[in-house]
């Protein structure tokens, strides 16, 4: 039996290194990679899955404690303007503080809140007020802006009609949230 | 006798044919090693979805709760920033007319508008008190300047009517406020 490299031998060897080293490469690139690459990254979401269920034990009664943790920040930061609850504390408020209310008006359209992303959002109003003292008045204002949600009051204006009338006008701001979508 | 050897046998060279049976075996472990690399991610995938799909109900909930958690987090911060930023009306009210003497007979018109202008109107006011009162209001910290703009006479006892024109730095006014 004869083993002889001749020409013809050397140029089928070539050959034979060129395609397998071909096929190694394309296969890797065009077969095994996209393969390997989704495998890794359906394994990387199970973890990141497997993490959230360790961190956040899949239990249905802490779930409701969750919830009920988010209920209690509607009082302060709704998920909706909640102008009606707003209105009836203002009125509230008022009553307690010997203050009249005469008028309500929003100012435009809710606007986002600076500094704050565009799921905030701040409603502006003008309230129109009179009583016998201007002490009562800015109580009211007062009592508002102590409230747990953050009534902003950025402009107050009064003045005195006789010695038992004023008549005051302020603005105030409320905030809330919309990402419950 | 001799022999007559006319035509010489040539010898056939093997190599091509062994490069050949090697470049088959190997083009056959080739293909035999994407195969098993291509079926073992096949598998991953499989139990991986598998395993999705047998939680997803429990995901579901585990889920829902860090949205919860996270939701409340983030909306318990945003109210700490709403309220270092809400304006300090209540200081400011208190601070400036504490400084008007008998302010429920002084004060005839007050405005704070959203530029942190303030602007008093103040009646039956002596040029010594409308005097004293520019100087205390001065002192707060977060007034930048007090202008008179008028002064009347109100044709009654030295008694004047006096406007003043206050501008405040909301940033150091906050400043004051912060706990």
């Amino acid at each position: 039996m004869k083993l002889k490299w001749d020409k013809q031998t050397l140029l089928l060897t070539v050959s034979i290194v060129v395609i397998l080293f071909l096929a190694l490469f394309y296969g890797h690139v065009y077969f095994l990679a996209p393969k390997k690459e989704a495998s890794e990254q359906l394994a990387q979401m199970v973890e990141t899955q497997e993490t959230v269920m360790e961190t956040y034990p899949p239990d249905e009664s802490l779930l409701q404690q969750y919830k009920d943790g988010y209920e209690t920040t509607q009082a302060f930061l709704p998920g909706r303007e909640n102008i009606n609850e707003a209105i009836l504390l203002l009125e509230q408020t008022a009553k307690q503080e010997n203050v009249t209310l005469n008028r309500v008006s929003r100012i435009g359209e809710p606007q986002p809140a600076e500094g704050l992303g565009e799921s905030y959002l701040k409603s502006g109003y003008q309230v129109e007020v009179s009583s016998t003292s201007a002490e009562n008045i800015r109580n009211l204002i007062e009592s508002l802006t102590d409230q747990e949600r953050v009534w902003n009051v950025p402009t107050f204006h009064y003045e005195k009609y006789a010695d038992n009338l004023y008549e005051g006008i302020f603005t105030f701001e409320l905030f809330y949230h919309s990402m419950e979508n | 006798m001799f022999e007559v050897n006319f035509f010489e046998k040539k010898q056939k060279n093997f190599l091509p044919y062994l490069m050949a049976l090697i470049f088959f075996a190997l083009a056959l472990t080739l293909g035999a090693y994407f195969l098993l690399s291509s079926a073992r991610y096949q598998q991953l995938e499989n139990r991986n979805n598998a395993w999705l799909e047998e939680q997803n109900e429990n995901l579901a909930i585990s889920r829902e709760i860090q949205r919860y958690q996270e939701l409340t987090g983030e909306v318990q911060a945003t109210q700490v920033i709403l309220q270092e930023a809400q304006y300090p009306m209540t200081r400011v009210l208190d601070e400036l007319i504490s400084l008007v003497p008998n302010e429920q007979q002084t004060i005839s018109t007050f405005d704070l508008n959203e530029a942190n202008q303030v602007s008093f109107i103040l009646v039956d006011m002596t040029v010594q008190t409308i005097a004293n009162t520019m100087e205390d209001i001065k002192e707060i910290p977060y007034v930048t300047s007090v202008q008179m703009l008028r002064m009347e006479n109100q044709q009654s006892d030295n008694q004047y009517l006096v406007e003043f024109a206050i501008s405040l730095d909301e940033t150091a006014l906050k400043q004051e406020v912060l706990p």
